[in-house]
């Protein structure tokens, strides 16, 4: 556990600065939506109409209105992206920064195998990914008290998983990235969660690009699709846990043999 | 007498680039062996495969009885490699960093690095970002030999060290070895191979050019003449390596001593000496002899 711990000592200080950055916007929303509660009322309808705009962000179906449209319009577009970020950053940089910051000699000069290094230091990125939704989670439901609203657990609980799962594929994706290419900056894997991001924004627009959902792992977190059906999107949420595992094993698999840059 | 090492056909090529072509080499238990060789020769490639740093193409590396690849986790556990360029993590501080080696060597024994620190005046409190490279050098020192290996590689190990340090490290070393601790070393200074290690090799360009005890290797037929004056040496043989200048000459001769006497005799000589050609000069005739092939 000696490279797990270090791993997230060495992390602490950018998983504070994401996951209260994050939550703090998310507190500061959830703050501002009693006083736009009452501007609402005029403004929903504008709001879900706006044509391709509306439906990128599930507006069309989920009214802003509501505490839980609001949250999962305003709120979610934060916590998917901010998360996201957050895990293409921390993703990226986990295996490669051992190569590029010329420490694999230090490390692999242990009795340890590439096998439990790249399992400690995937375990601290996976609870930095956890801790990040649960924290998060936390500061919304104490935001939702604040503002005397009742707290809508089962569709919270519902939302911040989806959102966690997203995390997950995103930080599984950057982790083979790291693996592969010891040089890839964090540019790289914020870029992809970005490409990601948009992908799904387009998907949303235009229903010719509908197939390109299927792509991008934040189709499965649209607050519209959770909150109204009650449930996550099995199928996708599997395809995609699935594909995440594909990734963290070819990870290890190349890892194994590769050759370490000194 | 077992073999601390054992490279049987060593290659290993980066694509078309050259790292290291057909190594032979054997390092028996406890013995101080130096590996010699310019920059660029492939001795860290060598050191690096033997760790299992990185894969051989062909041929096999054997390091205290296991597979440098398959085994690499089980031969760290007996070995302190000590890295050209000691690189941690700067944000760590020096005892967290040993600290750190130390757990991973699964040894909770802090005796030796409190020891090695202080012989080498290490400042444990500072942070590896804000140390100087020799410094660095000694935390890679303490990391190498804290957990009491029984094989230590040492890839250019003085680097960075002052003298007086450079004396403490050695003294380290033949403390080490008088236990039985095997060293290989890499360096491409010879003095420091002569004075301490009892075989040696020379790589050159990825292949190994001489290999043997070092008393073997610096015993010559050659000897150097250096003589102030001037002879007419075209009625030598054996004679390499002229220099000549408007004060004197030397060379290298391996012919008769009386051929030599008549020579000196006959020339205008105010004075000579005759001297057994150190380490480096041996290793430097071995490289010339190399390119001209």
């Amino acid at each position: 556990m000696n490279i797990y711990m270090r791993e997230l000592k060495s992390g602490i200080k950018s998983f504070l600065i994401w996951t209260i950055s994050i939550g703090a916007l998310v507190a500061i929303c959830i703050f501002m939506y009693p006083e736009m509660e009452g501007m609402m009322g005029d403004v929903n309808d504008i709001f879900s109409s706006m044509g391709a705009f509306s439906a990128a962000f599930g507006m069309d179906r989920l009214g802003l209105g509501t505490l839980l449209g609001f949250y999962s319009v305003e709120c979610g577009t934060m916590l998917t992206l901010g998360a996201a970020l957050y895990a293409a950053m921390a993703g990226t940089a986990i295996v490669g920064k051992e190569e590029k910051g010329r420490t694999a000699e230090f490390l692999f000069a242990m009795p340890v195998s590439r096998r439990r290094v790249l399992s400690e230091k995937l375990g601290a990125l996976m609870t930095e990914m956890v801790l990040f939704h649960i924290v998060n989670f936390l500061f919304s439901i104490v935001s939702i008290v604040a503002i005397g609203e009742e707290i809508p657990v089962k569709d919270l609980l519902l939302l911040h998983s989806s959102y966690l799962f997203m995390t997950i594929a995103v930080a599984s994706l950057c982790f083979l990235l790291s693996v592969f290419n010891a040089t890839a900056n964090t540019g790289s894997g914020m870029g992809l969660a970005l490409a990601l991001y948009f992908i799904n924004l387009m998907a949303n627009i235009s229903d010719k690009a509908k197939a390109l959902s299927w792509v991008t792992p934040f189709s499965f977190t649209e607050g519209a699709d959770i909150v109204l059906d009650g449930k996550l999107d099995g199928v996708r949420i599997i395809l995609w846990m699935g594909l995440s595992i594909v990734a963290i094993a070819s990870g290890f698999a190349y890892y194994s043999r590769k050759d370490l840059k000194s | 007498m077992n073999n601390a090492v054992s490279l049987e056909g060593l290659v290993k090529r980066y694509g078309k680039h050259r790292g290291i072509e057909g190594l032979d080499l054997k390092v028996k238990e406890g013995e101080w062996f130096g590996y010699i060789g310019p920059n660029g020769a492939g001795k860290s490639t060598t050191i690096r495969t033997m760790l299992g740093l990185i894969k051989a193409t062909e041929g096999k590396s054997t390091v205290l009885g296991m597979d440098s690849w398959k085994d690499r986790e089980k031969i760290m556990e007996k070995v302190g490699y000590l890295p050209s360029e000691a690189i941690f993590y700067p944000e760590m501080t020096v005892s967290e960093t040993l600290d750190y080696a130390l757990s991973l060597h699964a040894c909770k024994d802090r005796r030796r690095q409190k020891e090695l620190s202080e012989r080498l005046e290490l400042d444990t409190g500072r942070k590896i970002g804000e140390l100087s490279y020799g410094n660095r050098k000694k935390v890679g020192i303490v990391c190498a030999l804290e957990h009491n290996p029984s094989l230590l590689i040492l890839d250019e190990p003085t680097g960075g060290l002052d003298p007086l340090m450079q004396r403490e490290f050695f003294s380290m070393l033949e403390e080490e070895h008088r236990k039985g601790v095997t060293i290989f070393m890499s360096s491409h200074i010879l003095s420091e191979i002569e004075s301490h290690a009892e075989t040696a090799a020379a790589i050159r360009e990825g292949r190994i050019i001489v290999n043997g005890k070092v008393e073997e290797i610096s015993r010559t037929n050659a000897r150097r003449v250096n003589l102030r004056g001037k002879i007419d040496i075209s009625t030598l043989t054996g004679v390499k390596e002229v220099v000549e200048d408007k004060n004197g000459m030397s060379f290298l001769y391996s012919g008769e001593a009386s051929a030599l006497l008549e020579a000196l005799n006959k020339g205008s000589v105010k004075d000579f000496t005759v001297t057994e050609p150190d380490l480096e000069e041996v290793f430097l005739h071995y490289y010339r002899k190399e390119e001209k092939a």
